[in-house]
């Protein structure tokens, strides 16, 4: 009889082990789901941002840089390093964003970037980029800048560029 | 002074000093009596190991405990009896006071709540966040949280770099930063973050690399 019970006792308690562990973490990651879901729209309800996107193919030929890109040639060459030495312009294009609004940029070859701003948080610009098959969020601090690359076009690489200022 | 049985036992396994050696030697050169006592410590000596070496060749231990097992299972079988298992043997007690802990129910029951455990766990690891994927984006990524988020089949990533550094995630707080990669879905190829160290004009790249296509990821590493 008496092992029955604590039979009975030793299975209650494995089982709410789980239970209790996941309250505690629950508990303990309560303050970063706040600030995940904390709806930015609140912290700067009117906030716009502008948001330059370049479009650029990179190649490993001549060493050439577009001159419209004479401003960006550090960013290119430091990002991407000296794997590539040619860049061109493709397309240049400011979008202006209000929270959760989306912008496109047109891509040669069909294809397009979609560029949404989810809001500010804590001094951050956030924003989803999606292409093709790939969507990231990134936070830009005010002035920003990042560059998206990898994917094939043409006898190059295609690279965005694209850096955003609140307005 | 004569030397004892123990020191003569002493010089015959040759563990004496030097010394010791020569003060017995110097006895039983004296001493006829002395000489007849060593002479009977060795003959004794010699019957004890005569003994043993007989005794190897008789079977060995563990021939014959198998033989007794042997036995024992078979007269447990003969009154229908479960044979008793190497802990029982080891430990009768436990036959008495313990037996309900190897009691199929009891095993069920562990196993089962070891199920739910692991279970729960991999549920607390799955979704802690709290938050879901949104509709329009791709099912892949379970959280906004970097860390959080499920590994997609065919992607690598190293989110969290951010003005050089690399595999810091949850720096999200850092005023130098100037671009932050919060999380990513792909359906195919890998995604690399990198941030070469330096200026702020080394900025943050997201590669898309997909195999087939010209780059690897060797070549996109700063």
């Amino acid at each position: 009889m008496t092992g029955r019970l604590l039979c009975v006792a030793m299975t209650l308690l494995l089982l709410l082990l789980p239970l209790a562990s996941r309250q505690l973490c629950a508990e303990g990651q309560a303050p970063q789901v706040r600030a995940e879901a904390a709806p930015d729209v609140q912290q700067a309800p009117d906030k716009r941002v502008k948001v330059e996107v370049r479009v650029i193919v990179a190649r490993k030929g001549p060493a050439r840089v577009d001159p419209r890109l004479d401003d960006a040639k550090d960013y290119l060459t430091r990002g991407l390093g000296s794997r590539f030495t040619g860049f061109d312009l493709l397309v240049s294009q400011v979008l202006e964003l209000g929270p959760k609004q989306l912008g496109t940029v047109e891509v040669p070859g069909g294809e397009s970037i979609d560029l949404t701003f989810l809001g500010v948080q804590e001094g951050y610009l956030r924003f989803k980029a999606r292409f093709q098959d790939l969507t990231v969020r990134v936070k830009l601090y005010e002035g920003g800048v990042f560059i998206q690359a990898g994917r094939k076009l043409g006898d190059g690489v295609l690279v965005f560029l694209i850096g955003a200022r609140s307005q | 002074m004569k030397p004892t049985d123990d020191v003569l036992n002493l010089y015959v396994d040759g563990r004496l000093p030097p010394d010791e050696v020569r003060r017995v030697e110097d006895a039983l050169a004296d001493d006829a009596g002395l000489r007849e006592r060593l002479e009977a410590l060795v003959a004794t000596r010699e019957a004890i190991h005569a003994a043993f070496a007989e005794s190897a060749d008789l079977p060995g231990f563990d021939e014959a405990w198998a033989g007794v097992e042997a036995r024992l299972d078979r007269e447990a079988a003969a009154r229908g009896e479960r044979a008793p298992g190497l802990l029982e043997r080891l430990f009768p007690g436990l036959a008495e006071g313990w037996a309900w802990l190897l009691r199929p129910q009891l095993v069920l029951a562990v196993g089962a709540a070891a199920v739910a455990l692991v279970v729960t766990g991999l549920w607390i690891a799955g979704g802690a966040d709290g938050t879901t994927p949104g509709p329009s984006e791709s099912p892949r990524v379970a959280s906004t949280n970097p860390d959080a988020s499920p590994i997609v089949p065919g992607a690598r990533r190293e989110l969290g770099a951010e003005n050089g550094r690399r595999g810091m995630v949850g720096e999200e707080h850092a005023p130098r930063s100037l671009a932050i990669v919060e999380s990513y879905a792909v359906d195919r190829g890998v995604v690399v973050v990198s941030a070469p160290a330096g200026s702020a004009k080394r900025p943050l790249v997201i590669w898309h690399l997909v195999p087939g296509e010209e780059l690897d990821d060797e070549e996109v590493m700063p």
